[in-house]
């Protein structure tokens, strides 16, 4: 099959039977449910761009399985080149989305099992690299969306998975058949999962022999028996159901999506798991997708930062405060953090090197600096565009007011700023800094910015492992003279 | 006269890459312009033009055949020198 359209992807996605539960009602048809619709333009948008001239160059990528033209969303990166594509792709995609376009984490999923399995073979003579590739140019071949679920619930943070007093905290093997396994247990906060055609499993920690029922990767279609969702709530999300609020919004079109995703005693057969009680190697495949998902942000966060930074510079503009030099000045601070965290992405993506499978990976020190000044720039940027917007982003009267033939005249009159712009494409541009600063779009700018990937703290145990002290010290004692 | 057109992505362009595009095929309406692409690999174009959005141009362009040579832009302040190599191209392409 040759690469999906935007359309071709949101009809695929009408041919599957996930099971979507949506503020306590289960809904069959979540492909045109206005609170979902948004996240599923985002991820069309990775489709489209593949067919547009001007963009395919960062969107396809040959793949070394095939040698087929594929979505780079569904490739291993071959190079340091195909790695900093991957980082300029996500921050175009975040320019056009304004929001988290969903399709990385399985990106990221791809990379880490294809070199972990491999290695997880050479130990144990097992067969999961073989069966990971036939299950990768499946994927590839018919331009799959799938969601790279990681995170497990955890219960109680200070147990290991195995000493939880509820066993299903961490998805784990309640049973190992002649043709496959049977699973138990939810990953949560899953990006994009219900408009995923399929789920690719791993475990969320590092683990020994007594978590080795936990020690479990695999491949499930979205629609498999057993599997359900339960919708994430967003800031603002309801605005989503009202009839004439496309100025409310902000960004109308697109959006991000988190869910539940329950594994209800779900069946794998073996072709499709991809490490089971392998422990040792848990903490392999943890530690390279959060990796590459580390450097991931290096990308999409710039990109939607560029959007951000665009809408505060109109803000000013429109206000006619654009020419103050502190404006310029933030502005100016803004654009340094926002390719700071790009200068991250291209570095750690630059320094990569060949994997014993031979895709590649990213230098992993730089991968977590990049995600650490993640936890923190964007908020400073939002901070910045708060404080340019002015109030009335947060305190504006709703779209039904300005229509309102008995109100909307003072609302016309009272909210403009400069003579030349319309008061309502001032309000779009509040409305937009709104979305991304503390509305729906807050979720992937803001919080995944400090928890996706990891929390702050989690980088900074990898930062402290990688970071050669003892070399540095002996570089001071040289130069200090201390023999 | 065939033209193959190759963008980079686009991720950060410092101009309009299919502004830039369209002045072109604005002014030089005989030639016929195709956007290269992986079915193209063995098509050995006239010349072929590269819209890069950067002084980067990450496009990757080198695998297309071309008769005569690669026309990379890299900014908008190039268009003089493009129009100059172009008509270049198009002179001896005309007279043979
Ligand atoms: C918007 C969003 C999208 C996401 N998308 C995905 C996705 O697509 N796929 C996926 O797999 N995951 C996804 N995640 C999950 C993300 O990886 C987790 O949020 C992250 O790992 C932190 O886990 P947690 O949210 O359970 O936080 P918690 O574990 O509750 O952490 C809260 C705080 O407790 C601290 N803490 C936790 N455990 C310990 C401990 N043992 N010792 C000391 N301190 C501890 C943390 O450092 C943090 O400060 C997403 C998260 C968000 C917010």
């Amino acid at each position: 099959m040759a690469l999906m359209t935007g359309n071709e992807y949101i009809e695929s996605l009408r041919k599957l039977k996930t099971k979507v539960y949506i503020m306590g009602e289960r809904v069959e048809n979540f492909v045109d449910h206005p609170l979902v619709r948004p996240s599923i333009n985002s991820v069309a948008m990775t489709y489209d761009l593949a067919h547009d001239p001007q963009y395919e160059d960062l969107i396809t990528a040959t793949s070394n399985l095939t040698g087929k033209k594929v979505n780079r969303f569904c490739h291993l990166h071959q190079s340091t080149e195909d790695l900093v594509k991957k980082v300029k792709m996500q921050r175009l995609l975040g320019q056009k989305t304004g929001s988290c376009f969903q399709r990385c984490v399985g990106m990221d999923a791809f990379n880490a099992i294809y070199s972990t399995t491999f290695e997880t073979d050479k130990k144990y003579g097992t067969n999961y690299h073989e069966n990971f590739k036939k299950y990768l140019i499946y994927v590839q071949e018919n331009d799959l969306t799938i969601d790279g679920a990681m995170t497990d619930p955890k219960g109680d943070r200070a147990l290991s998975p195995s000493e939880q007093k509820d066993p299903d905290m961490y998805v784990h093997i309640v049973e190992k058949r002649e043709d496959g396994i049977v699973v138990r247990g939810a990953k949560a906060h899953q990006t994009g999962s219900i408009n995923s055609h399929e789920h690719l499993i791993m475990p969320t920690i590092a683990m020994k022999e007594e978590d080795k029922a936990y020690a479990v990767a695999f491949a499930v279609p979205s629609d498999a028996e057993g599997v359900f969702m339960i919708y994430g709530r967003q800031s603002c999300d309801t605005r989503k159901l009202e009839k004439n609020a496309d100025v409310d919004l902000g960004n109308k079109k697109f959006g991000g999506q988190e869910a539940l995703v329950v594994f209800e005693d779900v069946f794998v057969p073996w072709d499709k798991v991809f490490l089971c009680e392998e422990y040792d190697f848990a903490g392999m495949m943890v530690e390279r997708f959060a990796g590459y998902h580390r450097q991931s942000y290096g990308g999409c966060k710039v990109g939607v930062g560029d959007v951000l930074i665009g809408a505060a510079a109109l803000a000013a503009d429109y206000n006619g405060a654009a020419k103050a030099s502190h404006i310029k000045d933030k502005l100016i601070e803004m654009t340094h953090l926002n390719e700071t965290l790009f200068s991250c992405g291209i570095a750690c993506s630059a320094e990569g090197s060949k994997t014993q499978a031979g895709n590649y990976y990213i230098d992993n020190l730089l991968a977590n600096v990049c995600k650490q000044n993640v936890t923190r720039f964007p908020y400073e940027i939002v901070r910045l565009a708060e404080d340019i917007a002015g109030g009335l982003m947060v305190t504006m009267p709703s779209q039904a007011d300005f229509d309102s033939p008995e109100i909307g005249g003072y609302c016309e009159k009272y909210f403009k700023g400069v003579d030349s712009v319309p008061t309502v494409d001032r309000m779009r541009i509040l409305r937009l800094v709104e979305n991304m600063a503390l509305g729906a779009a807050a979720v992937g700018y803001r919080t995944e910015s400090m928890h996706g990937a990891g929390s702050p703290q989690a980088q900074r145990i990898m930062i402290a492992r990688q970071s050669n002290l003892e070399h540095k010290k002996a570089l001071a004692k040289e130069i200090a003279g201390i023999k | 006269m065939i033209a193959g057109v190759k963008f980079c992505g686009g991720c950060n362009p410092k101009y309009d890459r299919k502004l830039f595009y369209d002045i072109l095929k604005n002014e030089y309406k005989n030639i016929i312009y195709q956007t290269v692409n992986s079915n193209s690999n063995s098509f050995e174009y006239d010349l072929i033009i590269v819209f890069c959005g950067c002084s980067v141009c990450c496009a990757d362009y080198k695998k297309y055949k071309t008769k005569t040579k690669y026309i990379v832009i890299k900014s908008i302040e190039e268009i003089h020198k493009i129009k100059n190599e172009i008509n270049e191209i198009y002179n001896i392409q005309e007279k043979s």
